[in-house]
């Protein structure tokens, strides 16, 4: 490990001899780490250690450590109660091709604005500008349009929407990306009388492997966790997504805080699993050094 | 789906016949797939319905004509009768064979869904759930189907008088014609923790002013040890503060609008409810402005709590061994009593939900045939002795062997007589937009950002407003 | 820049067309839509039943309860962000290196994100639950607290723990795209530096700074107007309450449209507020902008 603060990793940096002023950095670097994932960590702990108590202990103690023994018939009941597998399905399907599209779309857009100054400063702005509305009211318009398209309860709607959510978010920082691009890198290429596209293609995305692969993490996980327009737009198992699905454990007893709990645990899984996977190219992505 | 379904059955009515030849194959099959279920689910309390369920169902039933095979509806449903509906979908898919899809609600969002559905022609449910204050804003919307034809149609069958009076109307009638089937009957009782009253000297209280002090005397001796006296749901929520507020309200014997239609809701008897339960405040679990269903059903089922108002179904839940440290420790007495000439003990409907049709259900008949189906008394004993969500609607259901072995002869009562006698919440059309400006009041008056008679003053000005008095 | 010729221009036009043809739909639309809502007398259910020019707007200027959800939600954003910011980013800083301790935590710090909301309100519920909360059993248990505290049930902490929760799911956000901001800086300077023999602080202060400041600044951007919308959250911890402490301008805008389906003049306060915000952004724009031409590549 280096010891380097507050740089990008260069590639194998010859090791320098530890000195004590860095060993104290070193060690209040790590204790810093340390308390922001205790505080990123303990809430997720503690509903791990829910879903594993009984309804009666979970409101009697709020202690991290199940004291009773452990009860295994939250993680049961909530596989049994409602169709999560069903609900994960409509939600991978939509988050999936929601992020698809969004990037799709933004990619090119994006890459005209940086390189080509395309609709000025007008359009980028315009699109922030999408962002801003609250999508409380938009909602019912939204809604009657879904349905004149014949694209209410349909999976494929609420992905498109969750598209036109994200596009903005994608679009500007896509662009923030791209502007790093040192120019001279692209116009050897089209030199060598690649198209545009073929620019993109062949340079950009590589270039900006990790820009675009944050990006398309954020773009998956705002579409896994959105519920206003989940809930006004889809009815049935159809299309239903996740956040919907685990809303149903509000039962005629109350909120089933155990259920929940598993719930909500089982459903980080499949994203926490393609974050995972999709993560290493976030740092290692490309040493801009060996492209020129 | 369901499109699919019923073009399905347009298209292939020459298969019929070989549905009807199935039909009469699958029984034994189904009755197989129940057995397991069966096994399955026994040590589980919530679903021990289904055992008593297989034994009731006969498989002869099952090889007799049935008139709506193949066919389909949507019927939405609120979160907490989700086990309940699709249990009543259940027994009707056996007895009808068709195809009944429970679709579940936030109940917080379920009148706008419904509002939206219709609005922008969707038309995708067909039996709608209502939460009987929406009643007349439902209608103004366009959103139900008018069913005062069909109630007189079918009067023997759905005996009508059968309902418990105090919310037959209520929960039905708008401007003379009738919308919909009572559904879950809701009311609060006062429920109590014996063990904790008797080990602090006090009595059930029959006034507020005895319930302040009741809560009083246990949360000051209790609170070291984590013991209040009472739980008082305080939360920003209009079905949650506004029970908690009329309960009150009726105990002083004040009401909403006077003969005329005139709003008297900054009464004295309204600002003396207000006030009291503003005294009331600093003894309960705390904080009441944070206190909703579930921190009160915690509080009471773990013996931290003396006393709470809640729906008569607490009972079942504290007899319940894994949701309660307190079984056979806890009764119930009625609302209490406020002071001044009006004074009375006076439940509230607080709740209470009932179910229409959309008048663009795309399978009115099967809908009407599944609220018939809902209606029957049978039929309400049958689902409320499962634990579902629900309480009765019918006198009959609260005189039911059955029921009251279900919940225990003295809470039957109890709750019967707490229903019987009970102060409907408003219906009108113009009630949402009223309820919301008294529930933000209230919620100031809580905070104490402003004064019982400021809050009830201002609720006043602006529901004469809204009303354009 | 260049001049474009024609086949150029043809493909630049393509690559565009995409996004704004999709955000017309659905965006401009929707917003003619609420437009037009806010200027008439409107119902969830009978939606221009007449029209009333700026009585919608005049209405909501005077309604204080709709003023002070304006002044919450920029207390709210605007303390959100900032903590957001600087915790993202600086743990960002700090795991930015390859290790397999670092990498380790960098996979932990996203968690948080990738929870349901409805499952975070249920479990911070139960940490802030006056009886039974983990927090109150812990701060208890250490001394800190003399006895249990209602943190949803106050007016000030209330609104300070909803936005502990905020805090808490979307540090990660700006977390992993600061990640890939610090992860797309080029190389040449600091080697340039390390030849200068500049050591670690001055190179975070004249080179990483300065390089990461716009992409940190386009990454608050997006995440104070996200902060700005806030609505579920509020809705499923304190809806709005105790009083009105809680109450963001969203929050009021839901109640107003489907509680009490005023969607007229829901319509109205959503115009107010997207004004407002629009003000707000392209003054941040601007600011961005300033930044990527000063220090930007």
């Amino acid at each position: 490990m280096t010891d380097q603060a507050f740089a990008p990793p260069l590639r194998r940096r010859p090791p320098r001899p530890l000195h004590p002023m860095r060993t104290a950095m070193r060690a209040l670097r790590w204790v810093t780490v340390g308390l922001l994932l205790a505080f990123t960590l303990i809430p997720l702990i503690f509903m791990v250690t829910t879903s594993l108590k009984s309804p009666i202990e979970i409101r009697i103690s709020g202690s991290l450590i199940p004291s009773e023994g452990i009860f295994w018939v939250n993680w049961e009941r909530a596989f049994r109660n409602v169709p999560l597998p069903n609900y994960l399905l409509n939600s991978l399907v939509v988050g999936v091709l929601s992020t698809a599209m969004t990037l799709l779309i933004a990619l090119p857009a994006s890459y005209a604005f940086v390189r080509f100054r395309a609709g000025g400063r007008f359009l980028p702005s315009w699109i922030l500008g999408t962002y801003v509305a609250p999508p409380i009211v938009i909602s019912v318009p939204v809604f009657m349009l879904m349905r004149a398209v014949g694209l209410v309860d349909r999976p494929f709607g609420l992905a498109l929407l969750h598209m036109v959510a994200n596009l903005p978010v994608a679009t500007w920082m896509l662009m923030d990306f791209m502007r790093t691009i040192p120019t001279e890198i692209e116009e050897a290429a089209q030199m060598d009388g690649s198209s545009h596209c073929g620019v993109l293609l062949r340079i950009v995305i590589p270039l900006i492997l990790p820009g675009l692969v944050a990006t398309a993490i954020i773009c998956l996980i705002l579409s896994w966790n959105e519920f206003l327009f989940a809930l006004i737009l889809t009815y049935s198992l159809r299309s239903q997504t996740f956040p919907i699905g685990i809303s149903e454990f509000q039962g005629e007893h109350g909120l089933q805080f155990g259920e929940i709990s598993a719930a909500a645990l089982t459903g980080i899984v499949p994203v926490y699993v393609l974050a995972l996977f999709f993560q290493r190219y976030l740092i290692h992505g490309l040493t801009r050094g060996g492209v020129k | 789906m369901r499109l699919h379904n019923r073009s399905f059955m347009t298209l292939s009515g020459a298969l019929a016949a070989a549905l009807l030849l199935s039909a009469c194959a699958a029984p034994a099959a189904t009755s197989a797939v129940q057995e397991v279920e069966v096994t399955r689910q026994v040590e589980v309390t919530r679903e021990v319905e289904v055992v008593r369920e297989v034994v009731v169902t006969p498989t002869p039933e099952a090889v007799a004509p049935k008139p709506f095979e193949g066919q389909s509806i949507n019927v939405l449903t609120i979160q907490p009768h989700a086990v309940a509906t699709r249990a009543l979908a259940r027994w009707f898919e056996e007895e009808t064979g068709a195809r009944v899809q429970v679709l579940v609600v936030p109940y917080a969002n379920v009148t706008e869904k419904t509002i939206l559905d219709v609005t922008s022609g969707a038309g995708e449910y067909d039996v709608v759930e209502i939460w009987y204050p929406m009643l007349g804003k439902l209608v103004e919307s366009g959103a139900l189907e008018d069913l005062t034809q069909w109630w007189e149609e079918n009067k023997a069958a759905l005996q009508f008088d059968d309902f418990v009076p105090s919310i037959a109307d209520p929960y039905t009638l708008i401007d003379g014609k009738r919308w919909a089937l009572p559904y879950d009957g809701d009311t609060h009782l006062l429920f109590y923790n014996r063990e904790l009253l008797d080990k602090y000297g006090v009595k059930p209280p029959t006034t507020w002013a005895e319930y302040r002090e009741a809560c009083k005397t246990i949360t000051e001796q209790g609170k070291s040890e984590g013991i209040y006296g009472c739980a008082i749901m305080g939360a920003k929520v209009p079905i949650i503060l506004l029970s908690t507020f009329i309960n009150r309200l009726q105990g002083y014997g004040a009401g909403f609008f006077d003969q005329d239609g005139k709003p008297t809701i900054n009464s004295p008897e309204a600002v003396a409810a207000l006030q009291e339960l503003v005294d009331q405040l600093p003894h309960a679990l705390p904080d009441p402005k944070a206190v909703a269903f579930d921190e009160a059903l915690g509080g009471f089922t773990t013996g931290k709590v003396g006393m709470v108002e809640f729906w008569t179904d607490l009972g079942q839940m504290s007899d319940n061994p894994e949701q309660s440290k307190i079984m056979g420790k806890w009764g119930a007495v009625p609302m209490p009593k406020g002071e001044g000439p009006n004074a009375a003990s006076r439940p509230a409907l607080n709740a209470g939900f009932a179910l229409g049709i959309s008048p663009l259900a795309q399978n009115k008949p099967l809908a009407y045939e599944f609220l018939k189906f809902v209606g029957r008394p049978d039929i309400n004993v049958r689902v409320n002795t499962i634990v579902g969500g629900l309480d009765p609607t019918r006198k009959s259901t609260f005189d039911a062997e059955a029921y009251r072995k279900h919940v225990t002869p003295e809470l039957a009562d109890a709750a019967k007589a707490a229903l019987s006698g009970a102060f409907a919440w408003p219906t009108n059309a113009k009630w949402p937009e009223l309820q919301d400006v008294l529930t933000e009041n209230v919620a100031e008056a809580l905070a104490g950002t402003k004064t019982p008679q400021q809050a009830l003053d201002d609720t006043q000005a602006k529901w004469l407003e809204i009303l354009g008095q | 820049m260049h001049t474009l010729h024609r086949r150029t221009r043809r493909e630049i036009l393509w690559m565009v067309a995409p996004a704004v043809l999709t955000l017309i739909v659905f965006s401009l639309y929707p917003l003619v839509y609420s437009i037009a809502m806010s200027l008439s007398d409107s119902q969830l259910a009978r939606p221009f039943r007449a029209f009333v020019a700026f009585k919608n707007y005049t209405d909501a200027v005077a309604d204080a309860l709709f003023r002070g959800s304006i002044l919450l939600t920029f207390v709210y954003a605007f303390g959100v962000t900032a903590i957001e910011t600087a915790l993202g980013f600086g743990l960002a800083l700090l795991l930015n290196r390859e290790s397999r301790a670092s990498r380790f935590a960098r996979t932990l710090g996203l968690l948080p994100f990738i929870t349901p909301p409805v499952a975070i309100a249920a479990i911070w519920r139960l940490i802030y639950d006056p009886s039974s909360g983990m927090l109150n059993h812990y701060l208890v248990r250490a001394g800190i607290l003399e006895q249990n505290v209602a943190f949803l049930g106050i007016p000030g902490l209330a609104m300070a723990s909803v936005m502990l929760v905020d805090v808490w799911q979307w540090t990660p956000f700006v977390f992993l795209l600061s990640l890939a901001v610090l992860a797309s800086l080029p190389h040449e300077p600091y080697e340039a530096a390390a030849v200068d023999g500049a050591n670690t602080w001055q190179q975070f202060v004249h080179i990483t700074l300065p390089l990461c400041l716009p992409g940190v600044l386009i990454i608050a951007i997006l995440r104070l107007i996200g902060a700005m919308k806030v609505f579920d959250l509020v809705f499923m911890l304190t809806s709005g309450g105790p009083g009105a402490s809680t109450q963001v301008a969203s929050f009021y805008i839901y109640k107003t449209a489907f509680q009490q389906f005023k969607t007229g003049y829901a319509s109205a306060m959503t115009i107010i507020l997207i004004i407002v915000l629009t003000i707000l952004v392209t003054l941040l724009t601007v600011l961005y902008r300033k930044a990527q031409q000063r220090y930007g590549l």
